[in-house]
């Protein structure tokens, strides 16, 4: 080569560059469907992501700009010789090679998958929380449609254990009332319950877990919505876990979980200005505790109707009589308790020797005989048409007529 | 009034019926499960129990603060030991938890039914004043848990005054 020729490998540097621009393009083009929307909705991390293309794709011009500028400014009278010119553009495209590799790595890795954008959302979400003490809804949308779309349980997890880290943030900040995770509660199934997909334990457990977090937060709240949304979520996914799973283990596990927690909200005391708000969110308690303690007992899952039993009569023996607390709570919390008896009654001998010895329990908590315990629960049902349950009520008001002597002994 | 226990044991799935089963139907407790350390933390801040089980291999649940342990020890139930971290977290004030330890908790409060029977557990235990320890073997009564909450509430005072004033 003659040294004063100026010989720049044009042809490599732009493959280079095109190539470099080529990786984030691909990265795009391979994501799914909803994380692309994500980025593309979503301004601000459009730009952020934006910036991280446009960072190596500077520094790469940079690079091969100085080279360039060497090059054509290199004085050929003071001999430079092509070793020079060899050693000069093998740097330079070894530079660039490097940028590549570099972002070729990590771009994917870091956002190709759902947990970059995630985690993107997460860093969104915890700055919004901390300037404005809120969670912005529409990033929580996004993070619940992150896990309904997400197709491996694997990647589900990683959602929720986002989200888990998101309500205890949220509930340790002080600008917390109890009225600031309406969206995730509310929208929070979706994650664990999608129709296409056949349901996973191990989500169920750590949703199970999410909203015992937002149940127990604080021991005093200001304002009883969130633990609302709770107790109907806990009952709902309840019920569906004893749906979608057969008998086992490991998912009876997971339904004590929602049962324990409906049995904590006993201990929240929340602070709301309506008077006996916490009365009436013990009222979801126990139709919570109903459903499920009934669904189970008529898919025989005796351990769960025991346990769901055993707090609906924990729970109906807690509530203080006094005077100011309303009869229609009272009704509806005694009418739970023999309504579930009721349902388990009608599943064979064992069962009905089992209520048998439960119902004096309840007869010394609320100071009433049996009968009228009965006949009241039987109207409560018939009035809320669940004549099923009502029926159960009457059977078992028959059956017991029919033995009342072994009862009184 | 039920006394209030809690069971913290990551393997209770297992022995759920045949353990718990004998409480949940003698109607004569208030009993909840924590299968981790984060559920544990939760459930005591939020409830005042009169007996505590502990295990002392548990994992770490969904809290930072106890992946983080879980993972400096080597990602190892037996190696962690978060039952006994767990009790450091209430009593011996060694714990760098966010949340302080619930006031009404004391040792008398706690007993530990594990598999692990070595002389340094003990010592540590002895160390925090927690005095009911139950091996867990094979052929084990399925009334293990209620005599283990018996033997916790014997050392109450609350419990053993009681049975005084009724002597």
């Amino acid at each position: 080569m003659h040294p004063q020729e100026i010989d720049i490998p044009f042809d490599p540097i732009i493959t280079l560059i095109v190539f470099l621009i080529g990786v984030p393009a691909l990265v795009f083009q391979s994501m799914s469907p909803d994380v692309r929307r994500i980025f593309f909705e979503r301004r601000r991390l459009f730009a952020f992501l934006f910036g991280l293309i446009v960072f190596p794709v500077l520094s790469a011009l940079v690079v091969s700009g100085i080279g360039i500028y060497t090059e054509i400014n290199s004085n050929p009278s003071a001999g430079a010789s092509a070793a020079e010119h060899a050693v000069r553009w093998i740097i330079v495209l070894s530079t660039l090679v490097v940028v590549i590799l570099i972002v070729a790595i990590y771009f994917p890795l870091r956002y190709g998958r759902r947990q970059g954008v995630l985690r993107l959302l997460e860093r969104e979400i915890l700055w919004n929380l901390w300037l404005k003490g809120r969670l912005p809804e529409e990033a929580v949308e996004d993070i619940i449609d992150l896990g309904k779309n997400a197709e491996s349980p694997q990647e589900k997890s990683m959602v929720l254990q986002t989200i888990h880290n998101l309500v205890l943030r949220t509930c340790k900040h002080r600008s917390y009332t109890g009225d600031n995770l309406e969206t995730l509660i509310l929208n929070l199934h979706e994650i664990v319950i999608v129709d296409s997909q056949p349901a996973n334990l191990e989500n169920f457990r750590m949703t199970a877990e999410i909203l015992q977090a937002i149940a127990v937060a604080r021991k005093e709240i200001q304002h009883v919505a969130d633990l609302q949304r709770t107790v109907k979520a806990v009952s709902g996914l309840g019920c569906a876990a004893l749906m979608k799973f057969e008998f086992g283990l490991e998912i009876d596990n997971v339904i004590m979980s929602f049962i324990q927690t409906l049995s904590l909200i006993n201990y929240i005391k929340p602070l709301d200005v309506i008077k006996n708000q916490h009365i009436h969110v013990m009222t979801d308690v126990s139709e919570a505790l109903f459903e499920i303690g009934s669904l189970a007992a008529e898919k025989q899952r005796d351990f769960i109707t025991v346990a769901a039993l055993d707090k609906l009569v924990t729970i109906l023996c807690q509530t203080p009589m006094t005077k100011e607390l309303p009869p229609h709570i009272l009704n509806e919390l005694s009418a739970d308790v023999m309504g579930l008896m009721a349902h388990i009654w009608s599943e064979g001998d064992s069962q009905k020797e089992f209520v048998r010895r439960r119902m004096p329990d309840v007869q010394e908590c609320l100071g009433l005989s049996i009968s009228r315990i009965l006949g009241k629960a039987c109207f409560h049902y018939a009035e809320n048409s669940q004549f099923a349950t009502a029926n159960k009520l009457a059977q078992m008001a028959k059956d017991l007529k029919l033995k009342r002597k072994p009862l009184n002994n | 009034m039920k006394t209030k226990v809690l069971w913290v044991e990551d393997s209770a799935r297992l022995e759920l019926r045949n353990l718990t089963g004998p409480i949940y139907i003698s109607g004569e407790y208030d009993m909840n499960l924590a299968e981790d350390a984060t559920s544990a933390v939760r459930y005591l801040r939020t409830k005042e129990y009169d007996a505590v089980i502990l295990d002392m291999r548990l994992p770490p649940g969904m809290d930072d603060y106890w992946i983080n342990v879980y993972r400096e020890r080597g990602e190892n139930m037996a190696e962690a030991r978060l039952g006994m971290e767990l009790a450091n977290w209430l009593f011996s004030g060694k714990s760098d938890h966010s949340f302080p330890p619930p006031e009404w908790i004391k040792p008398y409060h706690v007993g530990v039914f594990t598999v692990e029977n070595d002389s340094k557990l003990h010592a540590s235990l002895e160390d925090m004043n927690i005095k009911v320890f139950e091996q867990k073997v094979a052929g084990l009564p399925d009334t293990i848990l209620i005599d283990i909450i018996n033997k916790i509430k014997a050392q109450n005072p609350k419990y053993s005054e009681k049975v005084r004033g009724s002597k």
